[in-house]
């Protein structure tokens, strides 16, 4: 069995075992979370008001996607229908959420690999080896990055926890001087997310190995969606496709989540196993009702970007997919198209007058003691759902993690690439980091998806057939 | 003028962990000129942009190892294996700020005991002195470089 503990440039804590059968060859593979919050026990008896900036602490990394959930479950227990402008203010703070996240992902945690290469001294692969090589581009993520902060800043009061995203809608109206300010950094930001396109497209022939080894295999995607067929970051309906671009569910009401989702636990991870319940039988293997979340399940859900640069990228993206896109490597291209996108959206929410318009908020008690509040995380779908008595208390929560639904996929994505690369007891180097290099591929954050909080270390465990441990190599 | 960064970190959930949040609320209330607040609950990369323009740096965090409030000089650290993840630590970040433009001349570490890193929004009694300690030290610390 092979053990790679810690897994690095992710968040939270992991380790893999991979186990080996009698001739030697890799068997089985488990990634296993190794942190608990039990954040969600913490959360009842407060009252829904207070869930916004509360559960926005789950995570510091993506804290305004808990925001959006919360407060979308917070106007469905107010029973109102939002304002116009405050919906398009929220949809500009997801944008700045997903730019600012996916920069970090692409141009911090992954890029080093990419552009240094997986066998690359590690020493210096890592953001400061990227600035050596790359200083240009390395300085543009990190701008790329600060713009996205800076719009989530400027609209809902803080860069972390933010204080501006309430139920009913938002704290305060938007000034023309910060639409101003944001136009004039939408420029940069749009040139950075075209030329690391570019760049990723230019080097993605000679990742082919990587392309059909990290996470290739037919699976489920879920994300929201529109009537329009037009990519969803904020509201509308759930739906389903295959690896043939079927849809297999479709018009799925947020508040309905449980008819097609449902959850696993494993005796040996932190980390819960969502799965399409449609397809899982109840004596069946969760691994039935495998489905994937975020940037690739959205770009393979939608029809259209709806804008103009990213569904050119798109349609060069799809050819180069063959159609759906199936391999996880394909994360970091879709990541790249939906920074794009993102820029070319809030554009055009700030080039609308009313953006700016007064009426923010709407005001109600408690009108519901049920609801879900359901936003696409930059890393996927996330739920919220809660339960509260007539004074607004919280009596029951669920939340389903973003992370958690790509649980069975990155397992079957480490025991791919230990297939494809582990031969014999031990493990050199460069394959360990295509094995922690998979897992990046999703951008995990498993401080929020076990609600557990710390760094992400790895160990990864060599395992015999008989129990022996073959060899263990860790890290962090 | 000297421009200060003061950065307070940790997470406000979890008592004392806060307490590096609550001396940054702290300083921003007082309202230093030349002063800059941040309250981060954790240190992120793009803080490297901000850093890379002030004189002086202050970050602020709680730490179970120290049993006393404690200001200490910090450097940028040595070019290496640097595993930044989504959060990161003073000296990288000051190495990172270097390749952005520069390496504040003045670089400070102030730690606060911590105890209690239990779900909960109270700091204990030790570490709630601890932070009254660190936030008059901030304070000595901006008045230096402004009368230097």
């Amino acid at each position: 069995m092979v053990v790679i503990d810690p897994v690095t440039r992710i968040e939270g804590h992991a380790k893999i075992t991979i186990a080996l059968d009698d001739a030697g060859s890799v068997s089985d593979c488990r990634f296993h979370v190794t942190e608990f919050r039990g954040f969600e026990e913490f959360c009842k008896g407060r009252p829904v008001w207070e869930m916004p900036s509360l559960t926005a602490r789950t995570c510091g990394i993506c804290p305004v996607s808990h925001l959006l959930a919360s407060a979308k479950a917070g106007d469905a227990i107010m029973g109102v229908k939002i304002p116009d402008t405050a919906v398009k203010l929220r949809r500009i703070v997801n944008l700045g959420q997903i730019i600012q996240s996916h920069a970090l992902s692409f141009f911090h945690l992954s890029a080093p690999d990419l552009l240094l290469g997986m066998d690359s001294d590690p020493a210096a692969r890592n953001v400061f080896g990227l600035m050596a090589e790359e200083p240009e581009l390395a300085r543009r993520g990190i701008m790329l990055r600060s713009f996205g902060q800076g719009v989530i800043e400027s609209i809902a009061g803080r860069k972390v926890h933010s204080p501006g995203i309430l139920p009913g809608g938002i704290a305060e109206q938007m000034t023309e001087e910060t639409r101003e300010h944001l136009i004039e950094g939408l420029v940069d930001a749009r040139k950075t997310a075209e030329d690391a396109l570019v760049l990723f497209t230019g080097m993605l022939d000679t990742f082919e190995r990587e392309v059909r080894a990290f996470g290739s295999f037919p699976s489920l995607f879920l994300s929201l969606a529109n009537d329009d067929g037009l990519w969803e970051h904020y509201d509308g309906h759930l739906k389903v496709v295959d690896a043939e671009g079927n849809t297999v569910a479709d018009g799925v009401a947020p508040s309905d989540y449980r008819s097609i989702i449902g959850e696993a636990g494993r005796r040996d991870s932190y980390l819960k196993s969502p799965y399409f319940k449609p397809n899982v039988g109840p004596d069946d293997d969760p691994l039935e009702g495998i489905y994937r979340v975020g940037p690739l399940a959205r770009l393979n859900v939608c029809e259209r970007m709806g804008v103009t640069a990213a569904d050119e990228a798109l349609t060069e993206y799809r050819e180069r997919a063959g159609g759906v896109a199936t391999s996880s490597f394909f994360y970091h291209y879709a990541r790249l198209i939906e920074i794009l996108a993102a820029t070319e959206r809030m554009a055009d929410h700030l080039a609308d007058d009313t953006v700016t318009g007064p009426h923010v908020r709407a005001y109600a008690g408690v009108n519901q003691h049920h609801a879900v509040g359901v936003s696409e995380a930059p890393r996927g779908t996330l739920f919220h759902e809660y339960q509260v008595d007539e004074h607004g208390v919280l009596t029951d929560v669920n939340m389903i993690i973003a992370t958690g639904q790509n649980n069975l996929p990155m397992n079957e994505t480490v025991l791919q690439i230990a297939k494809e690369w582990i031969d014999g007891p031990t493990i050199p180097e460069g394959i360990l980091n295509r094995i922690e290099a998979g897992i990046r591929a999703y951008d995990p954050c498993l401080s929020c998806s076990t609600h557990a909080i710390g760094m992400m270390p790895l160990v990864v465990t060599l395992v015999a057939p008989d129990g022996e441990v073959v060899s263990e190599v860790r890290r962090g | 003028m000297v421009e200060i960064l003061v950065i307070g970190y940790g997470n406000d959930l979890r008592s004392d962990d806060g307490a590096g949040r609550v001396v940054a609320s702290r300083i921003e209330a007082a309202d230093h000129p030349g002063v800059i607040v941040r309250s981060q609950s954790q240190l992120t990369p793009e803080l490297a942009l901000d850093i890379a323009r002030a004189d002086v740096v202050v970050f602020v965090d709680a730490n179970v190892d120290c049993k006393e409030m404690a200001v200490h000089p910090v450097h940028a650290g040595d070019r290496g294996a640097h595993s930044m993840s989504h959060h990161t630590d003073p000296t990288t970040l000051l190495l990172l700020a270097g390749d952005l433009g520069r390496v504040p001349p003045r670089a400070h570490s102030v730690s606060i005991p911590a105890t209690n890193l239990e779900l909960g929004f109270d700091l204990s009694p030790a570490t709630a002195a601890a932070v009254e300690e660190a936030v008059e030290a901030i304070a000595g610390i901006v008045s230096m470089h402004h009368d230097s």
